[in-house]
């Protein structure tokens, strides 16, 4: 989405939700093979698989990311999130509504598959076995599916993530790079914590400065 | 070389301060896209929060156009076109520190270049709705 902000006497923090909400980053390869690698591996060998780590650590974008890349590919997929994009978005999916997405679409991504219940994920996997439907799930603790990739947040991830959240907004780099690493220590691969970490800072700093001024 | 298209809007008040009930006045043109090109033209004003928690938006005025339902006298989605809406008594513009209200008037266009898919380009311009002073004796 193309959007040019014109904000009126309020100031942007880079940290903000609307920044940083899952699958609105820009996926930064972690050090593991590349997004097309991923998406050969998903067309070839492992048509269900899963997408395991924390929270911020990129698995919502990971799943755009693969998905721009089937489309390239001419590969017709589909990205579902298990409850709308956000907890309040909507009710969880249903199975009848994963089952027709599932025969819609050569790939079904389904973000969050862990908000579902127990039921609903063990037949959705059962189903896509049984017809040999492409699913791409992202969660937190294993689902007992191939694992596609395991990603976690290191030190040079997050401050590559803060570096481009605050060049993006065309701020000053208010949070430095020995404060990213002193919250890397207290958060570890907790990436949204760490962010949330980030805007309090951001906004505590911006703050002081005006207020000295 | 092919450019994005180019969304202007302009308010009717240059310092673009408005309290609850004033009358908003907006202009706004597209340019830099041929006209059979633009699928449809979107113009909102409304509010959203942005800050450390949960989003949230309420949208006060809306109107949307395509070709079709385009006057006929001026069937071209490009061209400079004006609304007028009166502003709500709530909510105000807002910066706290966890937590922003800001209002805008947004443009929303979808463009189909040489036969790709519908592309979406944003505009936004924003303004402060204030209180109305309270008069004292």
């Amino acid at each position: 989405m193309d959007r040019n902000q014109a904000i009126v006497g309020v100031s942007v923090n880079p940290f903000e939700t609307r920044w940083t909400k899952p699958g609105q980053m820009t996926f930064l390869p972690n050090g593991f093979t590349s997004v097309s690698e991923l998406a050969a591996q998903i067309i070839k060998d492992t048509p269900r698989c899963e997408i395991l780590g924390e929270h911020g650590v990129g698995k919502s974008s990971l799943l755009r990311a693969l998905q721009s890349q089937l489309e390239q590919q001419s590969i017709s997929n589909h990205l579902a999130y298990a409850c709308g994009e956000f907890p309040h978005d909507g009710p969880p999916l249903k199975f009848a509504e994963v089952k027709l997405l599932l025969q819609e679409s050569d790939v079904l991504f389904v973000d969050g598959f862990e908000k579902l219940s127990w039921w609903t994920r063990r037949r959705i996997i059962r189903y896509a076995e049984k017809h040999a439907h492409s699913l791409i799930i992202t969660c937190h603790q294993t689902q007992r599916l191939p694992s596609l990739v395991q990603l976690a947040a290191t030190e040079t991830l997050v401050l590559k993530l803060v570096h481009s959240l605050q060049q993006a907004q065309q701020v000053e780099q208010v949070v430095s790079a020995s404060d990213v690493r002193e919250l890397y220590q207290r958060f570890g691969n907790n990436v949204r914590e760490l962010l949330f970490a980030c805007y309090d800072l951001y906004e505590q700093r911006t703050r002081q400065k005006t207020s000295s001024l | 070389m092919q450019f994005d298209p180019l969304i202007s809007i302009r308010l009717d008040l240059a310092d673009r301060a408005y309290q609850s009930g004033d009358i908003l006045e907006c202009e706004y043109q597209i340019d830099a896209v041929e006209s059979d090109e633009m699928h449809s033209v979107e113009a909102a004003v409304l509010w959203y929060t942005s800050g450390k928690g949960d989003e949230d938006q309420g949208i006060h005025y809306y109107q949307r156009e395509t070709r079709k339902s385009r006057h006929l006298d001026q069937p071209d989605l490009r061209a400079l076109t004006h609304f007028a809406t009166t502003l709500p008594n709530s909510p105000f513009s807002y910066e706290g520190t966890n937590l922003k209200i800001q209002w805008c008037v947004r443009v929303r266009i979808l463009v189909q270049r040489d036969g790709q898919t519908l592309r979406e380009y944003i505009h936004d311009q924003g303004f402060q709705l204030q209180r109305v002073p309270l008069l004292q004796s």
